[in-house]
């Protein structure tokens, strides 16, 4: 096989998962499923009230119960911690220490206040019981605008209020282009909390080794990035430590921290000298594992008599919940904020982002993380525009639309759009829409078609060198004098498909069966460094460093005298061996517009979901299949988020929602069949053309289905409701519109 | 305290023989994983919602983290690694040997992503297809409603779960 024909073949074909075997058959390794002999068991004490001062912690009775081993709370972890705060803050932003166990004050119901080791986890369940905490307990905070308000209760020590951060971002002159508008429409939006419910627990099994090494297996979408954040909580030299994902239930961005349980765990295991094991159960995974959203906007736009927007202004807050996760910030401050002009040619703007602290689980990226807010804010005002301009909604998004020949095109909030072609993505959405005849529904029932465009920043590299003091994501191709090829990459799958992809990418670009090829991540003793999984990236970063570390591996061989295949010239050179890096490719905008039709039945406000339409730009595929997959999977979250999932608190910042009886993920029964299509501009950022787009579903559809049902409920005069969109809400706008 | 009394059970597992002394509240799911390390049935809630891990008791699609070990005592026991032929049957193309015509068909429709809830997918969709051999798709997505998937939107789930009627119902 050719290598030019092999790249051909392989690079955009629809091959099934070497994944899969294992995994169907119950021979996956999840953290759960590793038990070395010896391990102990684990158990987190944790605040039940969302705001109090701790007065006391007893932990003797637990400490003389039957098989505990150890019982660690504040007091016993000197010198560990905290765990750190938020990166990339904007200056005269807080960044309070957070700790481990909590010393002093309990900040949201949930946080953890002891920990308890025993032979068996009942044994520890059992003996986490005689933990004695008293509590103090003080008012709560749970929602962005209550916690920002004037004499709420404040959470941190020291700070007149609960203000984490504040930037504002401007371009042109917002207040001219609204004093000119012909039309001017606003409105407040709230993207509600969300748990990301990752079918697999987090978890975590800490093993000491005989020479000293520490092996932390955990359920990490950055295994690279959890060693260094663990080494410095720890006190740790990194090198001291081997964290190993191995396979993974799933993360969608809740993975990304290390979080304070974990450490804890593996300080046990250090002290103890004995493997240790936790993984959380799946109501205490509603109280510990970060949320995503929770953001309330109040933004307008102004537009010009034909529906040209001109400017967007407002304010969104955003809660942090109790403290800063690394990357949380970055949601709201390099996505959220930013993005909110989509695709769309917008000069002035004036927005003003608030981060607030409140009495609730910490915020974490969740699938998209600041992308779907931004594209539901901006979507929803675009259909706003569309209604009070009288103009068809996909009209109005063609006269706003960043044109091809525009790129790359720097938006006014200063990001750089690589490449894309809009129109060509709504072109053929409203084909699709309109191939088929609106479905048949009873009588009296309310059907809406609603669309939205998107745009979706994807393959960030963080600006945090490596060990070897470079920034990118790196990749080692090695060639066996058999003509075997491992690939082993710093970035770090979980669900996705990445050993098929990136087997499918060095092949092609060595020009080797796909056979041949056996890749390697999860590990950071068996892969070169890297930042792992999230934001869409590991396509783009993980992607080029394959295809450089390739290029370098092909150069190796042009330097055998005479021209050859691969693994003859490894097999006359005694093996090839290339590592290189991604270094910081440009981040990818894949783009997309989706439709949704729905009915609703007045009667009960009941939603169906009748057609979802997905039209998705990600420049140059590697595998179909898998982008599929990762569209379908991404649409039922984001369809979640506008139907079903909200965590809720009551006023004392008691959860509502902590258990799979009470969070409405998304059932078999409560999705379509999704309609699925590429269109593709291919990106010229990095070497391979292609986008990230692992979170395109979260973006697209949540705002096409709202702009649906808002639709279907035009005949009441309904403008606006916000997510979720349950049966409930509905109803009574309903019964409010007929009076 | 709590829990410590111990029971014996006696359970046919894949065919084979077990017995063990267990404390009385012991979980079945616990007792395939912990004590005869069968890891492929999988725990994703504590509310009986998400169904991963689902097993044959009997014959019988179960959630095993709501039956005592106790319970299923004197029973016969399939978990998802006893559910394969043995090796050696064609696998048809692309697939590996191996697997069962359900287990091939999610790997051929794409069925899975993370892998956490196939097992006790494919475990549910076994008991589907042998109350009902063949389903509509809404029938699938209907009898799927105590099987949670995040990663899927359960399209492709379905898509195995037709396919391997399918197959079934011609072999």
């Amino acid at each position: 096989m050719s290598a030019a024909g092999n790249r051909d073949n392989l690079i955009g074909r629809a091959v099934v998962r070497r994944e899969d075997p294992a995994l169907l058959t119950g021979r996956g390794q999840y953290v759960d499923d590793v038990a070395p002999p010896g391990t102990l068991h684990a158990f987190v004490v944790r605040s039940p009230v969302a705001h109090a001062r701790i007065v006391s912690v007893e932990a003797g009775a637990a400490r003389q119960a039957p098989g505990v081993a150890a019982v660690f709370t504040a007091a016993d972890l000197a010198g560990v911690g905290p765990l750190p705060g938020g990166e990339g803050l904007p200056p005269g932003s807080r960044n309070p220490a957070y700790p481990v166990l909590a010393a002093e004050k309990v900040l949201w119901a949930g946080q953890p206040v002891a920990l308890v080791v025993a032979e068996t986890p009942e044994l520890a369940a059992d003996a986490a019981e005689l933990v004695a905490v008293e509590y103090d307990e003080l008012p709560a905070v749970t929602g962005p605008l209550e916690a920002a308000a004037e004499g709420a209760p404040l959470l941190h020590s020291g700070a007149p209020d609960n203000i984490a951060l504040r930037k504002r971002i401007v371009a042109g002159d917002a207040a001219a282009a609204f004093a000119a508008a012909a039309h001017r429409v606003g409105q407040r939006m709230v993207s509600q909390r969300l748990a990301p419910v990752a079918l697999e627990p987090r978890g975590v099994l800490a093993v000491p080794g005989e020479d000293g090494r520490l092996e932390v297996r955990m359920s990490t979408q950055r295994p690279h990035g959890a060693r260094i954040w663990l080494a410095r909580i720890l006190g740790l030299p990194p090198e001291r430590m081997r964290v190993v994902a191995g396979d993974m239930g799933g993360g969608f961005g809740a993975k990304g921290p290390v979080y304070p349980d974990q450490v804890a765990v593996i300080h046990a295991a250090r002290t103890l000298g004995r493997p240790v094991k936790w993984v959380e159960e799946r109501s205490e995974s509603f109280l510990a594992t970060t949320h995503g959203r929770d953001q309330v906007a109040d933004l307008e736009v102004a537009a010009d008599a034909d529906g040209r927007i001109t400017a967007m202004r407002g304010t969104v807050h955003a809660s942090f919940g109790a403290y800063f996760t690394p990357n949380a910030p970055g949601s709201l401050l390099g996505r959220l904020g930013p993005m909110l002009p989509q695709g769309y040619r917008i000069e002035n703007f004036d927005v003003e982002l608030v981060g607030v602290f409140a009495n609730t689980t910490p915020i974490g990226p969740y699938r998209g993380a600041g992308r779907p807010e931004a594209a539901y804010f901006c979507e929803r005002l675009v259909d706003l525009v569309a209604l009070q301009a009288g103009l068809d909604p996909a009209e109005v998004r063609r006269r706003n639309f960043v044109p091809p020949a525009d790129f790359p095109y720097t938006s006014c909030t200063g990001l750089t759009y690589d490449s894309g072609d809009y129109q060509a993505g709504l072109d053929l959405l409203l084909e699709k829409l309109s191939a088929v005849p609106a479905p048949a529904v009873p009588e009296g029932h309310l059907l809406g078609t609603g669309i939205a465009s998107f745009v979706e920043p994807g393959g960030i590299t963080p600006r945090i060198p490596g060990p070897d003091g470079s920034v990118g994501d790196q990749a080692t191709v090695t060639v066996s004098p058999a003509g075997k090829v491992t690939v082993a990459v710093g970035t770090s799958g979980h669900g996705q498909g990445h050993e098929t992809a990136f087997a499918q990418l060095a092949a092609g670009l060595l020009g080797v069966p796909y056979e041949d090829v056996t890749v390697v991540f999860g590990d950071t003793d068996a892969a070169p460094f890297g930042y792992g999984t999230f934001g869409s990236r590991s396509a783009v970063a993980g992607g080029s460093a394959v295809y450089h570390a390739c290029q370098a591996v092909l150069e190796a061989a042009r330097r055998v005298d005479a021209p050859m295949p691969v693994a003859e010239a490894a097999a006359r050179l005694g093996g090839i061996s290339a590592t290189a890096s991604s270094g910081a490719p440009p981040e990818t905008y894949a783009s997309g517009s989706y439709g949704c039709v729905v009915s609703v039945d007045p009667d009960t406000g009941r939603v169906s979901v009748l057609r979802v339409v997905a039209v998705d730009d990600c420049g140059v595929v590697i595998n179909p299949l898998l982008v599929e997959g990762q569209v379908h999977g991404a649409v039922a979250q984001g369809l979640g988020q506008a139907l079903t999932e909200h965590v809720q608190y009551d006023a004392a910042g008691q959860p509502m929602s902590a258990s799979l009886m009470d969070y409405a993920v998304p059932l078999a029964a409560s999705l379509p069949s999704i309609e699925s299509y590429l269109v593709s501009t291919p990106s010229p950022a990095n070497p391979l053309g292609v986008k990230g787009m692992g979170e395109s579903g979260t973006i697209g559809v949540t705002p096409a289905l709202v702009n649906a049902v808002m639709a279907a409920l035009r005949p009441y005069g309904i403008r606006h409701l916000d997510m979720p969109l349950t049966p409930e809400k509905i109803w009574a706008a309903i019964q409010q519109a007929r009076g | 305290m709590p829990g410590s009394r111990d029971v014996i059970v006696e359970v046919t597992v894949n065919g084979a023989r077990h017995t063990a002394q267990v404390p009385a509240r012991t979980l079945l799911v616990h007792f395939l994983r912990d004590r005869l390390r069968l890891t492929g049935t999988h725990v994703g809630c504590d509310t009986t919602q998400c169904g991963a891990c689902t097993v044959a008791l009997d014959g019988v699609a179960v959630k095993s983290c709501t039956v005592l070990a106790a319970q299923a005592s004197g029973h016969e026991i399939t978990t998802i690694e006893g559910l394969a032929p043995a090796a050696g049957a064609d696998p048809g193309p692309g697939a590996a040997a191996g697997l069962h015509p359900i287990q091939r068909a999610f790997q051929q429709a794409h069925g899975l992503q993370c892998g956490y809830c196939t097992p006790g997918m494919v475990m549910a969709i076994r008991q589907l297809l042998s109350d009902n051999p063949d389903p509509s798709e809404q029938d699938v997505r209907h009898g799927l409603a105590g099987n949670i998937c995040r990663c899927t939107g359960y399209q492709n789930i379905v898509a195995a779960a037709l396919a391997a009627a399918r197959q079934l119902r011609e072999a």
